[in-house]
């Protein structure tokens, strides 16, 4: 899979990186270019250091690593290493990838290319929290091993006592909530909320105190008149994670398994890998939508929305989500919406499984062509929410897919209306209104995430082409 | 399990609301009907069927009022291999909207009749804003959004569906625009639609208005533009003073022209033929060009204190005909300044391409002035100044870029082919070559000269471009891909 130069351009944090790369694009600076060809390319800069930078990059989907100290993702190296690539102007070696290529690949999340080779010691991107590998030794003492297992156990129970104690303080505190009145929780939200989320960390609910610290933010993002709505809906969703963990043996196994994933036991990447009985989906993928938020913890939330582009039984929609340190600036965002890529992606157990990991990348991550029309209408996509959430009731966003909808405007405000006008969605209106152009066109087939109360678009077919979210 | 009806729900959301402490749950009336029994259950409990019944409402049609307000644009969306390359060229942060690429932008999908892809348009908001009233009714829409309905223009006609019944409610450009073009045809009419309307106008428009009466003035201009020496304006009274300069035998061109014969030093010159010296005496104050390229402020100084004044008032004070005046400046830049000037305002471009040819080169610096509008509405007098006031041959040096910027904003289009491939194979275009060619301009000099290169030429010019170092062209490339995309050469048409 040739490098695109547009590619390039899109992943450089900036202008002046591009300028920068530019000028390492000559073979002066560069000791050493290599590939192989499972389209890794690699190369030794020449830098401001004494000893050179290792650039390596998988062409297959954009990957790279670069070991010179700039605090820019991609690095002008890895830029320039690309574009040369690209150019194809200067020639590369052809060969096997060293050591330091093949260990930086050892790291990456299978997938990529070369990831076959690698495999034995596959290991996720750092980024993936909550799917952290746990190493595991090759060889072990049988009794350090039994040892280890009965302090696993140990620890495991203690987690889960910890867990419900914190549980009923989160039950007490919504009941002081209530019998306070909302109305005076409102005003303190922020304060209020801080406090039990420190109880939830220190009770090893990781995942429920997150809920519990966007309560205040997602509460007053509301309009002023839903906002006790909101906070009524959000305090029952607690109320009900919490007494669904309680109830868990009582529960189906896919249930259960989300509950937990919920509260915040982590899942590993290994382990679902290994699950025999997860969810696997082998099919084309298009990007539909992407979210990189800021996490109040510094991490970079990336979520990657994909719509299948095959016939199947669902999953329809998959998203994945992976976690970089804010300090890393401006990355890990490998995908642009309305590419297309083949993989097998195994699926967090649920009952409306949509969080999924990439198992095996078997193609090139591409352009894609038109997205595919969605089957339901507006009043159909909205009957798929109800389902999705009467399955999973604590469900976030969840994808909605729609074709021959209209969106029309009231004021500021937007709505996404069936071709009838008799039914509706409200749009999120983002500061640069990139919606608005959308406004009065008929017949658009759309993805967007529905959260409950405001529909953000991802991706669009009109009469006028393609329009993506910013 | 049944229906929970609304009015039970509100009683339950209001106890919430007000504290269950005062104000009790009502469980048992909101929960009658449920299987369950309902003394079993706990508030907890309600709030979480509560919450989940919220999250199962239904949606209705979009609100009362909501409306498809969609601004028509008969324009054509530029074709999709642009966009892309519009996006890149324009909406980097290091790229102000008002920057001569987007400007050559705006203007070419002006004159092709092009707008950009509306999902662009977001995107590219700093260079609509900037911009709008190029880029169709769709941009300007959008780049009027948010002002009050009332600031708002009620229309958005296209300039030629304008007439004099209409005009005032039409977007400030395409107003300048109607005017000027009706003044060329009916000067009278043009001032008097501009008198009629102008009490009601915003000084900024009131300034726009002034300015497209700038072609033909007469005496018959005086009376309006004097009055407006009163104007609450300061800036409407420096155009009208501007304008006034500008009259031919006006009480302004008559002071002025005493205080230039005043200013100036005849003399005599030469061994065997005598001949008249004429020497401008400049302000002691007034600064001198410290680098070459750099435009002289002397110049722009006699320029622009003397421009008005007819060439042949100034020829006839100094006694001498027109073509003899001009030689008798040769050896003084500020006065040639001032001629070029005034030829070039007067539309005298034989006078204009002697100045040119055989005394000062730069001589189009000084004509240009500057003004950021366009004096000149028609493509032929554009050319016919063009082949008068451009001589890339004989230029010693390229112009600074922000000299040749004023040029491309002086006219608003690229230049005619022949002075633009003279341009290209001229000495001062090859000193981009040289090392001695400032660094920090490189850059922004290849941007301005693709802006002002023709289609025809752009090939070419981008060959030229591969000589240099691709970090300073990248952005000039960039546009002239645009620009070819947006108005291919005639012959790929």
């Amino acid at each position: 899979m040739p490098i695109e130069l547009s590619k390039i351009e899109e992943l450089a944090p900036d202008q002046g990186s591009l300028a920068a790369a530019a000028k390492l694009k000559k073979p002066g600076p560069w000791s050493l270019l290599g590939c192989d060809s499972a389209g890794l390319i690699w190369g030794e800069c020449q830098g401001s250091g004494s000893s050179p930078y290792r650039v390596m990059c998988s062409e297959a989907d954009y990957g790279y690593k670069c070991t010179c100290p700039s605090r820019k993702f991609p690095c002008k190296h890895s830029l320039a290493l690309m574009w040369m690539r690209a150019d194809g102007a200067i020639p590369f070696t052809q060969g096997t990838a060293p050591d330091w290529v093949n260990d930086w690949l050892a790291r990456r999340k299978p997938g990529a290319s070369g990831a076959k080779q690698a495999a034995p010691a596959d290991k996720p991107k750092a980024s993936a929290a909550q799917a952290e590998i746990v190493e595991q030794p090759e060889r072990e003492d049988p009794k350090a091993a039994a040892r280890a297992a009965a302090q696993r156990e140990r620890n495991r129970a203690e987690r889960e006592a910890s867990i419900l104690a914190g549980l009923d303080e989160l039950d007490t505190w919504i009941s002081d909530a209530l019998q306070a009145g909302l109305a005076s929780f409102m005003p303190a939200a922020a304060e209020r909320c801080r406090k039990i989320v420190q109880r939830l960390v220190d009770a090893k609910a990781p995942g429920l105190a997150g809920l519990v610290e966007r309560l205040p933010a997602d509460v007053f993002s509301a309009p002023e008149a839903s906002r006790t709505d909101r906070l009524i809906e959000r305090l029952a969703t607690l109320h009900l994670v919490a007494s669904a963990y309680r109830n868990q043996d009582r529960l189906p196994d896919a249930v259960k398994a989300d509950i937990r994933q919920v509260i915040g036991w982590p899942v590993t990447r290994e382990g679902l890998l290994a699950d025999t009985e997860a969810l696997r989906v082998r099919d084309r993928w298009m990007v539909v939508s992407t979210v990189v938020e800021v996490q109040a913890d510094k991490l970079r939330r990336i979520e990657t929305w994909l719509s299948r582009l095959g016939e199947g039984a669902a999953p329809r929609f998959a998203v994945l989500i992976d976690f970089v340190p804010v300090s890393l600036g401006k990355s890990g965002v490998t995908y642009t919406t309305g590419e297309v890529f083949e993989a097998e992606l195994v699926f967090f157990r649920s009952p409306a499984p949509l969080r999924a990991v990439i198992a095996e990348q078997t193609g090139p991550t591409k352009s894609g062509g038109a997205w595919p029309q969605p089957p339901d209408d507006v009043a159909a996509a909205i009957g798929r929410l109800r389902e999705i959430l009467a399955s999973r009731p604590w469900a976030g966003d969840m994808p909605f897919a729609a074709r021959g909808a209209r969106v029309v405007a009231s004021g500021p405000s937007v709505w996404l209306t069936d071709a009838a006008g008799s039914i509706s969605l409200p749009v999120r209106v983002d500061e640069d209104d990139a919606v608005l152009p959308l406004v009065g066109l008929d017949g658009i087939d759309v993805f967007g995430r529905w959260d409950g109360h405001v529909l953000s678009l991802g991706l669009c077919e009109t009469p006028l082409g393609r329009w993506t979210a910013p | 399990m049944s229906a929970i009806d609304d009015a039970a729900m509100d009683s339950l959301a209001r106890s919430f609301l007000l504290g269950t402490a005062r104000n009790p749950a009502p469980l048992g009336t909101a929960f009658k009907d449920m299987a369950t029994a309902s003394d079993s259950l706990s508030e907890l409990t309600a709030l979480a069927l509560l919450g989940q019944r919220m999250r199962f409402r239904k949606h209705g049609p979009p609100p009362a009022g909501s409306a498809v307000d969609v601004v028509e644009d008969a324009r054509t969306i530029v074709p999709d291999a642009v966009r892309q390359r519009m996006r890149r060229l324009l909406s980097g942060k290091d790229t102000p909207a008002s920057d001569i690429a987007a400007l050559a932008l705006a203007d070419v999908l002006h004159r092709c009749r092009l707008r950009p892809h509306p999902f662009d348009v977001p995107r590219l908001a700093a260079f609509v804003k900037a911009h709008g009233d190029l880029l169709g009714a769709y941009a300007a829409a959008w780049a009027e959004r948010g002002q009050e309905r009332d600031e708002r223009a009620t229309g958005y006609f296209d300039s030629d569906a304008l007439d004099a019944t209409n005009w005032t409610s039409a977007r400030p450009a395409a107003r300048a625009e109607f005017i000027a073009a009706l003044r060329t045809r009916e000067p009278d009419r043009a001032r008097e639609l501009v008198e009629a309307s102008f009490a009601n106008d915003a000084a900024p428009v009131r300034v726009r208005m002034l300015s497209a009466l700038a072609a033909g003035l007469s005496q018959a201009d005086a009376p309006f533009l004097e009055s407006l020496a009163k104007d609450r304006a300061p800036s409407v009274r420096e155009e009208a003073q501007r304008l006034l300069k500008f009259i031919p035998g006006g009480a302004a061109a008559e002071g002025r022209l005493r205080d230039l014969i005043e200013r100036t030093k005849s003399s005599n010159a030469g061994l065997l033929r005598r001949r008249k010296a004429l020497t401008l005496e400049l302000p002691a104050n007034l600064q001198r060009a410290m680098h070459p390229g750099a435009v002289d402020p002397a110049r722009r100084w006699a320029a622009d204190e003397y421009a008005g004044i007819g060439l042949d008032a100034m020829a006839a004070a100094f006694g001498l005909p027109v073509a003899d005046m001009i030689a008798a400046a040769a050896k003084d830049s500020a006065l040639l300044a001032l001629f070029a000037r005034q030829a070039s305002i007067e539309r005298r471009f034989d006078v204009l391409v002697e100045i040119v040819r055989d005394h000062a080169a730069d001589a189009w610096i000084d004509a240009i002035g500057t003004g950021e509008v366009a004096e000149f509405r028609d493509d032929a007098t554009i050319d016919a100044w063009c082949a008068a006031a451009l001589a890339p041959q004989l230029w010693p040096l390229l112009p600074y870029p922000m000299v040749l910027e004023g040029l491309y904003r002086f006219l608003r289009r690229p230049l005619p082919e022949p002075q633009a491939r003279e341009l290209l194979k001229s000495k001062a275009f090859a000193s981009l070559r040289d090392a001695s060619y400032p660094t920090a301009f490189l850059g922004w000099s290849c941007l301005v000269i693709a802006a002002l290169m023709p289609p025809v030429l752009r090939s070419e010019l981008q060959t030229a471009f591969s000589h240099l170092p691709p970090d300073e062209t990248s952005r000039a490339n960039l546009l002239l891909d645009c620009l070819t995309l947006l108005d291919p050469p005639q012959s790929s048409r």
